[in-house]
């Protein structure tokens, strides 16, 4: 089997540090849950937007915070190196706020978003995640 | 949606999965078995996906809602695919590690089919 994938020119430690080795499981879980997020928020706004405008919002806003986490922390670079920092603070924050949100005001939280009771229906990954994500970013951090 | 099916399907993914974190403990890459290994889980997937296509054709509703429903379906197919290939191109034993992970996600989203199926 080949060492270099598709003939591309190696690129330095530093570029290809964040999408290898852990990072490498990172990026497929949070591809997870941009893809878990984006659903539950789609058929949530396209079905019964009405019950619960604001939660629903949310789960579309934790959406968009994942697919800009998943994709920023696959690409290499510094724009995206910052972008990704960003959004794993957005969403570190977003769990802790909604969690403990969801907790107080169950009535605001009619179905349970990705991040109600910090990600309780997820087996709380969406609590651990962004921490982890902010490890590795510091761990990968462009000098 | 037929209990035997969904039962096997998900007991296989999950042996697959430890056979998945095994090559990762044995400091493995991803290699032909690990690819069977997510092409046989697909397979099984794709049978579940026609049986429910013929339930469904035949009268049949989830109780919890079609187009969730639907969309765990569709869902299902594409996680393994793409945890072979993003796991193929890793080149250490984080590559199998990916692969572990797409069979766990698979399972768990066998088992929310099963709810969304009898609400």
């Amino acid at each position: 089997m080949a060492e270099r994938e598709g003939g591309r020119p190696v690129a330095g430690p530093e570029r290809t540090a964040r999408r290898s080795g852990p990072g490498r499981v990172l990026i497929a879980v949070y591809g997870v849950f941009a893809l878990a997020a984006t659903s539950r928020a789609g058929v949530q706004i396209a079905t019964r937007f009405h019950e619960a405008p604001v939660a629903y919002l949310l789960s579309a806003f934790a959406a968009v915070v994942y697919i800009l986490a998943t994709v920023t922390l696959a690409r290499s670079g510094r724009t995206s190196y910052r972008v990704a920092v960003t959004s794993c603070t957005i969403e570190l924050i977003g769990v802790l706020a909604v969690g403990t949100y969801s907790l107080t005001d169950r009535a605001a939280f009619p179905d349970a978003t990705v991040w109600s009771g910090y990600g309780s229906g997820y087996g709380f990954v969406p609590l651990v995640l962004p921490v982890l994500g902010l490890l590795w970013l510091r761990r990968t951090a462009p000098r | 949606m037929v209990h035997a099916l969904a039962v096997s399907l998900i007991i296989g993914v999950l042996v697959l999965a430890g056979l998945a974190l095994v090559t990762a403990a044995l400091n493995r890459r991803v290699g032909v078995l690990l690819l069977g290994a997510a092409a046989a889980g697909e397979a099984g997937l794709l049978v579940q996906v026609v049986w429910a296509i013929v339930r469904l054709a035949g009268g049949a509703r989830p109780a919890g809602g079609m187009a969730i429903f639907i969309g765990y379906l569709a869902g299902s197919l594409v996680i393994l695919p793409i945890a072979a290939l993003w796991g193929l191109g890793e080149r250490s034993r984080w590559g199998p590690v990916v692969v572990a992970a797409g069979f766990l996600v698979t399972a768990v989203l066998i088992v929310r089919m099963q709810q969304v199926w009898h609400g």
